[in-house]
């Protein structure tokens, strides 16, 4: 990566994660190829993997985004389908970070995580041990020891 | 310059232990602490981007993250990753808070199946301390499991086990296997002014809610409430020693790096099987050349950190199973114990796990494979809240050349010389795994999972870190004795999972934490006889 590569048409408030437009562009592109749309789930860049999502991806792990600005200047030239298979060859830590970034700002989206059906990390009051079946623990009990005395 | 009757160097699970304890009896007691008090706030279970940061900055190996307060670790000659947090609490701040107890034939491997060394004490001899501080850190449990002989039942009932362990539970009883609730250093209900649980699902990345134990939660604010002070940030590089062959203290770099002296009559280690080793070698002197307590050349040898396994089983049905907490829902000892019918020896004990969130399911980790382009979403779909995991920790014999040595050139930021591990899976511990997971592919099957991914030997699951200042009664082929005091130095102490003779085939921290209990108060006990510098 040169430092002229990535100097070019950086823009936005000093907190937001210094990506220059045609890297976002390229990004779009290859995103889409990772994780297209399907019937019920959208394409990456429609879930914002190169726009607000990867925001909210570098500014919480900051140390991708070199990672991600070599990826693109490895591969500007490369046509998109290629662009994966030829920085796993030249580059596989900028090839990991790529997909941890496209899943993590796919997977980051408040709407595909609704689609999934995902309600992790909410906290959920549960009763003391209400779901054990005592019938079932029984029967191990019955079966007798487990250990060799010792 | 510090001064203390008793400095103990690491503020994890068995230095905050060992601080209570004797503050409790009156000890003027000294911590230096390399890391900081956790903040709550900054723990990442409630961000959308827990994912994301759980594989940097909240990552369990100190190479990865990259802290203040860590130091480096050259493993690139190890099978498997040494994982660890520097802090007040230490490793509890990220450990699952998984908390079976050994059993009784782990204390005898060499009695009953002629391989490794027996423990200088037996199970009876540490269920009082086990119970003990099963109360002090609040665990829930279910009392009466058959793999475990009677004893008191933990203080708290035990935690759900969910859609996935019922429906485990229930393979298993048609199998005729054993299963049994999870033991867990998790609330289940409020205790001791702690709240329960409510299943995050990321305990590995800290509790927000403090329902997991760790001892800056569980006995650092008694243990300053009764006078200990603790130093954090404060980066112990060696242990100092008088001619007379006594400890007299510990040199360190406070966080400006500016270099201090802790003055003690007592040192104790309680660093961890990396850190403590690392000091005692970091320790050695002209009088002592090969390092500190080390006439035995076992300082830094026999490190075991049980080969890990997983399994995991697809299903038709969505069991949302990402939920709940992450250490077991339930637990199998079916297969732990020594059958000469098998080629190999001792066993494993699985735990049920939660299989995690979207991230986890659409990356290549643990069982899941590598998919991209049209296929992505049926990957993820088949990935998400449809899988169920058994994670498979066995027994890791005791090799001299798995070993924790200084690094020829790597330093801390302080200059402090880094360790370096050599560390090879052995050919029992293959053949073990390679039974169990064949044994929980069965279990999965039982239980109707369609498919079958399996992940052996994962090289990031260093988390049991032990057995590098083996305990003993004989100063030639041990480092400390039963209580931890050094052989060689005896106002020196190892009160860490350093002090394992053997693996067993669990999660360590309940023992780590019975064992630092038992020799506390039993140097406070011989406080009389302990021969201290003049």
């Amino acid at each position: 990566m040169t430092t002229q590569a990535v100097s070019v048409d950086v823009a936005g408030p000093a907190d937001e994660p210094a990506v220059p437009d045609e890297c976002r562009d390229w990004l779009r592109r290859v995103a889409d190829l990772l994780i297209p749309a399907s019937e019920t789930m959208p394409a990456a860049s429609d879930a914002g993997v190169a726009a607000r999502q990867l925001d909210v991806v570098l500014r919480s792990r900051p140390d991708l985004t070199h990672h991600l600005l070599r990826a693109w200047t490895l591969t500007v030239d490369t046509d998109p389908p290629e662009v994966m298979a030829e920085l796993r060859a030249l580059d596989p830590t900028a090839h990991d970070a790529l997909c941890l970034i496209v899943a993590g700002g796919y997977y980051t989206n408040p709407r595909v995580r609704g689609l999934l059906g995902y309600t992790g990390q909410q906290p959920h009051v549960v009763g003391i041990a209400e779901d054990i079946d005592e019938e079932l623990l029984s029967r191990v009990i019955e079966r007798g020891p487990r250990y060799r005395e010792a | 310059m510090e001064q203390a009757e008793v400095l103990i160097i690491g503020a994890g699970a068995s230095g905050g232990v060992a601080a209570t304890a004797l503050a409790d009896a009156g000890f003027d007691v000294l911590c230096l602490e390399q890391g900081t008090w956790p903040d709550r706030a900054e723990f990442p279970a409630q961000r959308v981007t827990y994912e994301l940061e759980a594989r940097k900055q909240w990552s369990g190996s100190p190479n990865v993250r990259r802290n203040a307060g860590d130091y480096p670790i050259d493993d690139g000659d190890s099978d498997i990753v040494p994982l660890m947090y520097a802090g007040v609490g230490g490793s509890m701040t990220l450990y699952a808070a998984d908390w079976p107890r050994l059993l009784p034939s782990d204390f005898r491997v060499r009695s009953l199946d002629g391989v490794a060394d027996d423990w200088p004490l037996r199970y009876a001899d540490l269920r009082p301390y086990y119970e003990r501080t099963d109360v002090a850190f609040g665990v829930s449990g279910a009392g009466g499991d058959p793999a475990y002989p009677d004893g008191a039942e933990p203080p708290l009932p035990p935690l759900p086990i969910g859609q996935t362990g019922l429906r485990m539970a229930r393979a298993h009883d048609r199998l005729g296997w054993h299963w049994w609730p999870a033991a867990q250093a998790v609330l289940s209900a409020p205790y001791a002014g702690r709240r329960p649980c409510v299943q995050y699902g990321a305990c590995m990345q800290g509790c927000p809610e403090g329902a997991k134990a760790s001892t800056d939660l569980t006995h650092w604010p008694a243990a300053i409430g009764k006078g200990a002070r603790l130093i954090t940030e404060a980066r112990v590089a060696r242990i100092l020693v008088s001619r007379q062959g006594l400890a007299t203290g510990a040199e360190f770099v406070r966080p400006d790096g500016s270099w201090d002296i802790a003055r003690a009559d007592v040192v104790i280690l309680a660093a961890n099987a990396v850190g403590t080793p690392r000091i005692l070698l970091n320790s050695a002197s002209p009088l002592h050349p090969q390092g500190l307590a080390n006439s035995s050349g076992l300082v830094g040898r026999r490190l075991m950190v049980h080969p890990f396994a997983n399994v995991m089983g697809y299903f038709d049905d969505d069991m949302a199973s990402w939920n709940g907490h992450v250490g077991a829902k339930i637990t199998c000892y079916e297969f732990y114990e020594t059958d000469p019918d098998r080629d190999f020896v001792r066993g494993a004990k699985w735990s049920l796990a939660p299989t995690g969130g979207p991230l986890n399911a659409a990356l290549p980790t643990r069982a899941g494979e590598d998919a991209w382009g049209p296929e992505h979403h049926e990957h993820v779909r088949r990935h998400l809240g449809r899988t169920i995991s058994w994670g498979i920790f066995g027994e890791d014999l005791p090799d001299e050349s798995n070993a924790v040595e200084l690094d020829s050139s790597l330093t801390d930021s302080s200059g402090i010389p880094a360790p370096k591990i050599t560390y090879k899976v052995g050919a029992n511990s293959r053949r073990l795994l390679d039974f169990h997971i064949a044994r929980a592919t069965e279990s999965l099957r039982e239980a109707g999972a369609y498919d079958i991914a399996t992940e052996s030997l994962m090289r990031y699951s260093g988390w049991h870190l032990l057995g590098t200042a083996r305990m003993g009664a004989d100063p030639a082929t041990s480092v400390v004795d039963e209580f931890g005091r050094s052989h060689d130095v005896p106002n020196l102490y190892v009160m860490d999972g350093s002090v394992f003779v053997t693996s067993g085939g669990v999660n360590p921290t309940s023992t780590i934490v019975a064992l630092a209990l038992r020799s506390a108060e039993h140097l406070v006990a011989n406080r009389r006889q302990q021969r201290i510098p003049a």
